[in-house]
């Protein structure tokens, strides 16, 4: 794999309301010039997402607790090409309570063989209902 | 996996021990220093001289068994043959006396057999337990060898299947179909995964083990009854070094005593170990329904790949009773998941015969 060739990036809204349910969509695009082979953790790709408060507290992570198949998926990625992965946040925390008002930072993270690929932190702001 | 012996080109820092031609040869004697003549005082015809038997006679000298190098040593000014003992040193005395060779012209050195580094994502043939292998596009880890009714299999786990749950004929390849076409087995039990039976949560469907097997090709070699071990536990290490013998199998066991070390190999992170933390738990695979009853939980390193790793308990050296297989762990890799043979046996059909 060549991460220099791999381009990470986090679609989220930036604005939401309390009760509403947000939509992720972690993409990996492949800018280099040369087919990467993406060697990804999980029959079906297991990828995190982890939201936290301004003061760095983790509030939510997709996989937390999760138990996942520890298998690679082989998947080739040409030039230009894009692997689309999409989650949902429900503005609830890790223990099923619904977050407060405030702005968080939202990351991706791709599992791979060698290391875990992170996105930039995305700012999300969280009004009352 | 090929342990091949290679005639290399001889790396001055070797130790080695320096065997005059015309010393008693059954005594290793201590090193000798060769003047360290520069290369620049010799002349072009000597050098031109020393080229040509060098390649004369090395392909003569290195047909005798035990032979490890040959070298033009144009610093030395002489030809250096390397051998593992004092045997291949007397056959390579021979030989160069058949052609006339004058013992000035030559030294032999006794040295250690230079051999390839195996890894765990090399090619083995015969295959052993513990090794990478590939099917359509994922890559898992072997669990073990079995003879199951008298059939050469493996077994690995259930979702290292093109189909996970039902048998569908899935194609193995090892260590890839890229680096070897010859496909080595076919998924030969993969029993189905039940919704609604007992016990199993409503939109979950259920099995004892994530567990299948895959029947081994006429033409694939396997060992039954060894697994490949690495360098070093719990340090990721890849590198193969020698192979834990299984000489029991735990048919019985459902509730793993909390704190029982176990051990697993696997083609990703190596051989790793660490204490069983939670037993028999009834346990929700993420990204899917597929729900596994009476799992084991071990705090060891895991990562993507090593799913189908065996996992077992060390009984004393290097032998080994096997006691499952590896699907998963968690998302940090702190601890792996695996279904006890107990859940194994259960569900694959016919008698698991895994041991040496």
């Amino acid at each position: 794999m060549h991460p220099d060739s791999l381009r990470l990036e986090l679609d989220v809204a930036t604005e939401a309301r309390v009760g509403s349910v947000v939509s992720i969509a972690l993409r990996v695009r492949n800018v280099g010039d040369r087919p990467i082979d993406l060697y990804l953790r999980g029959r079906t790709v297991a990828f995190d997402v982890i939201v936290r408060r301004d003061s760095g507290e983790v509030v939510w992570r997709r996989l937390e607790n999760a138990i996942i198949p520890a298998i690679l998926r082989i998947e080739t990625l040409a030039p230009n090409a894009t692997l689309e992965l999409r989650a949902d946040w429900s503005l609830a925390t890790t223990t099923g309570a619904t977050v407060t008002p405030g702005t968080y930072a939202v990351q991706g993270v791709l599992l791979t063989e060698d290391a875990e690929l992170r996105t930039v932190p995305v700012s999300l702001h969280v009004s009352g209902g | 996996m090929q342990h091949s012996r290679k005639s290399v080109a001889r790396f001055a820092a070797l130790a080695v021990i320096a065997l005059a031609a015309c010393q008693d040869a059954s005594q290793p004697t201590a090193p000798v220093v060769t003047p360290q003549t520069p290369q620049a005082t010799r002349s072009p015809q000597a050098q031109a001289r020393l080229e040509a038997l060098f390649q004369s006679t090395s392909p003569e000298v290195m047909a005798v068994p035990g032979t490890v190098f040959a070298d033009n040593d144009e610093v030395a000014g002489k030809l250096v043959f390397g051998v593992e003992h004092q045997g291949a040193a007397n056959g390579v005395r021979n030989a160069l006396a058949r052609r006339g060779i004058d013992e000035s012209d030559y030294e032999i050195e006794l040295t250690k057999p230079i051999e390839m580094k195996a890894t765990l994502r090399d090619e083995f043939r015969p295959t052993q337990a513990g090794i990478q292998i590939h099917f359509s596009r994922y890559v898992c880890s072997l669990g073990f060898n079995a003879d199951v009714d008298g059939q050469p299999s493996f077994v690995t786990a259930s979702h290292c299947t093109a189909t996970q749950g039902g048998t569908e004929g899935t194609l193995y390849y090892q260590p890839s179909s890229s680096a070897n076409g010859t496909p080595i087995a076919t998924e030969a039990d993969d029993p189905l995964y039940v919704k609604n039976g007992p016990g199993c949560p409503k939109g979950k469907k259920c099995r004892w083990s994530d567990a299948s097997r895959a029947a081994y090709a006429s033409t694939a070699s396997s060992s039954r009854g060894i697994i490949a071990k690495t360098d070093g536990v719990n340090t990721g290490s890849l590198t193969t070094a020698g192979v834990f013998t299984v000489t029991s199998q735990d048919n019985i066991t459902t509730d793993f005593p909390i704190g029982t070390v176990l051990n697993k190999v696997g083609r990703t992170t190596g051989w790793s170990q660490g204490p069983v933390f939670r037993t028999c738990a009834n346990t929700s695979v993420a990204g899917s329904t597929v729900y596994l009853r009476c799992q084991t939980f071990v705090q060891a390193n895991v990562a993507g790949g090593d799913s189908g790793s065996g996992v077992f308990r060390i009984t004393g050296g290097d032998n080994v009773q096997l006691v499952g297989i590896l699907w998963g762990g968690a998302s940090d890799n702190s601890y792996f998941v695996f279904s006890p043979l107990s859940g194994i046996v259960r569900e694959l059909t016919g008698t698991i015969v895994a041991t040496n």
